[in-house]
């Protein structure tokens, strides 16, 4: 993988990582993971805590160097090119990392003078919007504030690449649905590319494009939300039909149902499907959140390139 | 610099109640005639003494506090990520905060003196560029050391346990190498060690700062890593190269010297020197030299510290006093001894506490014996056992002089004051170890401005003793025992005689200078004068030793002779006393020692002593001539400002 593939405007990745390891002293966090990240995607990384998430994104921020691999962003070398690469990234971290006795006023004069191209009349309509009070000290806002604060800060520069370390991590619904519909704004006005990692599976859901799951530091599925969608399917036979014949599909999980079979297949195919014969009761494309058990469990996965 | 600008922006801002509390502080400090402790001082003193305890608390505590908190502070807290996260370099993120430690300490110190230093008169003595530099020293040493132990702390890795490790390892290797060079009583080579050592820490501190930022970024470990691996690598390299130097600076052998400085030689073979050497700088190694093997021990670290040193009379021993420490009132001194053969340096028990040193040390003819004066008393030691063997008061310690008679017999000499402020003595004594018994033998009447000089002979019990009158000065020979006068050697205009030397016969030689120049005239044991020597119009001609019987050896000093003249200034002969006939040294050479004052015992200097041996060649080196064949050998080279 080289630096010109991703750089920016070729029309390919705007972050990536190539055989990536994480090692900490005898503890594997992260095993040779390779993934990409096109410009304009929302890539949602997902994965069971411990998992090797935030390794990942800390690596991707130049914040901790990989055992081994590259970490790539806009096709430099993550880790060394990291003050130029911020510039055009912004960053919303697992913990709030806000000074705690700064407030949002302070904290947004102070990031006017480090991104030239910060955008302040819309960095104060957003705090307005989202209710950050402007002389709260960071330690006294609610954590939804605080996340809406520092999600605030990393959208004023006008960010290429937004990274969210499970940005919603702590909330409480309301103030979850704000930061979705906060990032959904933000990715309806600007197209930013983001890269994600999360728990928050339903909430992220509607805004992602793409998937990685991480399974004990191993990306064990990395794909389209529409190809998977389409892939992994829930079919319900009649009792007694041959679900045996679905085999070639790739039967993940097959268990009786009220009425007749409940099948988990990972390859779904029409023409397979007619050729059973008696056809289904029913055809249901599995939920993220069902795909994430899924694949973290074992059950499935062979997306990953 | 605009990410400098910004870290140290944000810095400033969290942590700006500093320059309130120093305002408070220095307002505070205006209440300072009312502390109790301080109420004996005027009230100026009284404020500035409190304005200055704030201020360098300020500092001292901010620095402190800001260290320790604003790297490894935000390591724990996890917020060091918001820097990171942001374009700024890690370099950036490390002068940001380092400067605001910096300006936070001094500004809150600055502050805490303002009002004092503006209202009171004088309050801005202190403002000066050594404060400066001695503040902003301390505060980026304070700050920088808090700064890498919060992070080692917070890291809590297994690395502590290295850090202390090595941290026992640097401490204990910078006290060896500190005491190795106080010893070697060198104050210019310790105070630049000490500023060069101060300023490379000072320099390791700050790149291991740096590295801890800059590398180790958002992970504790990883910081506590770069900032280990920088400190300790750093501090070797500055102990390495010191403690090389030191050991360079101790390995100095008689062979370095640059420049002899002091060259004392015993009764034989052996000989005292010291002096320069080359990249040692004001250190003066002192060393015992066998001129015949050229075998040496160092004596002292330093010819500093010889206080005082004196062979016996039979070249075995050698003893000297040597500073043991002092305090604000008194000096601690020890007295060491030394036998030449096996040399072996014997520390001696004897450590006096006196306000003023003891001196005048003196051997008995076998060396079983040492007497000096100490304080107002002269004592006397068996050195068998270090047993002292007797004390007696004298009248002025200043100008008593001690000398072996006999194996345990002192002559005691020394100035009796009489009552009036002109009158005195000079009174002469046997002093008898074995009784205690203090006998006065003779005395020389004299008034205290006038007596001048007298030298001792025992071995034919005569001294010459010299007197001024007005503008000229009379020497006579005297009975050493009762003063008697045997005879006037002559009159000379004031300040006009230096050399004297007693000669093996019984005869003496002494220099007598004239408006006409300097000549040598000789006496018979009586004090008839035998003959005078012209030996050329020279200012000074001075009488060294006796090489061989009835062989002089001379050293003439002329500084009005041209350049070019063959008896240049200063120049070296032997004059042969019985046909005048004087013959060159060899090259220029002139005699290393000359003086009247033999170290000794007060014993008359034997023909061909050591010291009437020693040259110093045109160069400066120290050769030792053959008297059989008149050849010299090299002993020291040297460029030679002796």
């Amino acid at each position: 993988m080289s630096g010109s593939q991703g750089e920016d405007g070729v029309g390919g990745w705007v972050a990536a990582f190539s055989g990536s390891t994480v090692r900490y002293r005898r503890r594997l966090a992260v095993d040779g993971v390779t993934l990409k990240v096109s410009r304009g995607q929302v890539y949602a990384l997902l994965g069971r805590n411990g998992a090797g998430k935030s390794s990942l994104v800390r690596c991707l921020l130049g914040q901790q160097r990989l055992t081994a691999g590259r970490a790539l962003l806009f096709g430099e070398d993550a880790w060394a090119s990291r003050p130029r690469a911020m510039a055009r990234v912004g960053v919303v971290p697992e913990e709030s990392d806000l000074p705690p006795d700064l407030d949002a006023d302070t904290l947004v004069a102070w990031c006017q003078r480090v991104y030239p191209r910060w955008d302040d009349a819309r960095v104060r309509q957003r705090l307005r919007r989202t209710g950050v009070p402007p002389r709260t000290p960071v330690n006294r806002l609610s954590r939804g504030q605080r996340t809406q604060l520092a999600l605030t800060l990393a959208l004023g520069h006008g960010p290429e690449l937004l990274i969210l370390d499970d940005p919603t991590l702590g909330l409480d619904a309301v103030a979850r649905r704000e930061v979705w519909d906060t990032l959904i704004g933000e990715l309806a006005d600007r197209g930013t590319t983001v890269f994600l990692a999360t728990h928050d599976l339903a909430g992220v859901a509607g805004v992602a494009d793409r998937v990685g799951i991480l399974v004990e530091g191993r990306l064990a599925l990395d794909e389209e939300v529409d190809a998977l969608r389409a892939r992994l399917r829930r079919l319900v036979l009649p009792a007694g039909a041959p679900w045996q014949a679905l085999a070639p599909m790739g039967i993940l999980s097959c268990q009786e149902a009220l009425g007749g079979v409940e099948v988990v297949v990972e390859r779904f195919d029409d023409a397979l499907l007619a050729a059973v014969g008696g056809g289904p009761l029913e055809v249901q494309a599995l939920t993220l959140e069902e795909t994430f058990v899924a694949v973290t469990t074992g059950q499935a996965g062979g997306g990953a390139p | 610099m605009r990410g400098v600008g910004a870290v140290l922006r944000k810095e400033l801002s969290r942590r700006s109640q500093v320059f309130l509390v120093g305002g408070v502080a220095g307002v505070l400090a205006l209440l300072g005639p009312w502390v109790p402790p301080l109420r004996g001082e005027t009230a100026n003193d009284a404020r500035l003494l409190v304005a200055t305890a704030l201020a360098v608390a300020m500092m001292a505590g901010t620095a402190l506090v800001h260290g320790a908190t604003s790297v490894a502070g935000e390591l724990r807290g996890r917020c060091l990520s918001f820097l990171f996260s942001r374009p700024l370099s890690g370099t950036a993120i490390w002068a940001g905060k380092s400067l605001a430690g910096l300006v936070l300490s001094l500004g809150g110190g600055v502050l805490a003196m303002a009002p004092v230093s503006f209202l009171a008169p004088g309050g801005l003595a202190w403002v000066r560029w050594e404060v400066a530099v001695w503040a902003i020293a301390g505060v980026v040493a304070v700050g920088t050391a808090a700064q890498l132990v919060g992070v080692a702390l917070v890291s809590r890795s297994w690395l502590l346990v290295l850090d202390a490790v090595a941290l026992a390892g640097a401490v204990g290797a910078t006290l060896a190498v500190a005491a190795s060079l106080w010893a070697s009583e060198a104050p210019v080579v310790v105070a630049v060690a000490a500023v060069t050592g101060a300023a490379a820490t000072l320099v390791v501190l700050l790149v291991a700062s740096w590295a801890q930022v800059a590398h180790g970024r958002c992970s504790a470990s990883r910081a506590h890593g770069a900032q280990s691996l920088v400190l300790w690598a750093g501090v070797a390299c500055i102990l390495v190269p010191l403690a090389g130097y030191t050991l360079f600076l101790r390995s100095a052998t008689p062979a370095s010297l640059r420049t002899v400085t002091t060259l004392q030689p015993g009764p034989d073979q052996w000989v005292v020197v010291a002096g320069v050497t080359r990249g040692r700088g004001d250190y003066r190694p002192a060393f015992l030299l066998d001129v015949a093997s050229g075998q040496f021990l160092r004596l002292l670290p330093s010819e500093h510290s010889v206080l005082d040193l004196v062979f016996s009379g039979d070249g075995r021993r050698v003893a000297w006093l040597a500073p043991a420490g002092s305090s604000r009132q008194t000096w601690q001194v020890r007295l060491a001894l030394l036998d030449i053969q096996p040399p072996e340096v014997r520390e001696t028990p004897l450590v006096f506490s006196a306000k003023e040193l003891p001196r005048r040390l003196c051997f008995s003819p076998d060396g079983s014996f040492l007497a000096f004066v100490e304080g107002r008393d002269a004592v006397a030691y068996r050195l068998e056992d270090w047993r002292e063997v007797g004390r007696v008061r004298l009248y002025t310690p200043a100008t008593a002089r001690l000398a072996f008679s006999g194996p345990e017999t002192i002559r005691v000499e020394q100035w009796k004051p009489g009552g009036g402020e002109e009158d005195g003595e000079l009174t002469i004594a046997r002093w008898e170890l074995s009784s205690g018994r203090f006998t006065e033998t003779g005395r020389v009447a004299a008034d205290p401005t006038s007596f001048h000089l007298s030298i001792l002979d025992l071995a034919t019990n005569r001294m010459i003793v010299g007197w001024r009158t007005v503008g000229e000065r009379e020497l006579r020979l005297c009975d050493a025992t009762t003063g008697e006068i045997r005879a006037v050697l002559g009159r000379w205009p004031a300040n006009r005689v230096a050399g004297v030397l007693f000669l093996a016969d019984g005869r003496l030689v002494l220099e007598a200078r004239g408006k006409e120049g300097a000549r040598l005239r000789v006496f018979d044991p009586a004090g008839h004068q035998l003959a005078e020597l012209p030996a050329g119009e020279r200012e000074r001609v001075i009488p060294c030793g006796e090489l061989v019987r009835g062989v002089v050896l001379i050293k003439t000093v002329d500084s009005r002779v041209g350049e070019g003249d063959p008896l240049d200034s200063p120049s070296g002969f032997l004059l042969e006393l019985e046909t005048g006939i004087l013959r060159p040294l060899p090259a220029g050479r002139v005699p290393a020692v000359c003086g009247i004052l033999w170290r000794w015992g007060g014993d008359r200097p034997r023909v061909n002593n050591l010291g009437a041996r020693l040259l110093l060649t045109p160069l400066g080196a120290i050769e030792v001539l053959d008297p059989a064949t008149g050849a010299t050998r090299p002993l020291l080279g040297t460029d030679g400002q002796l």
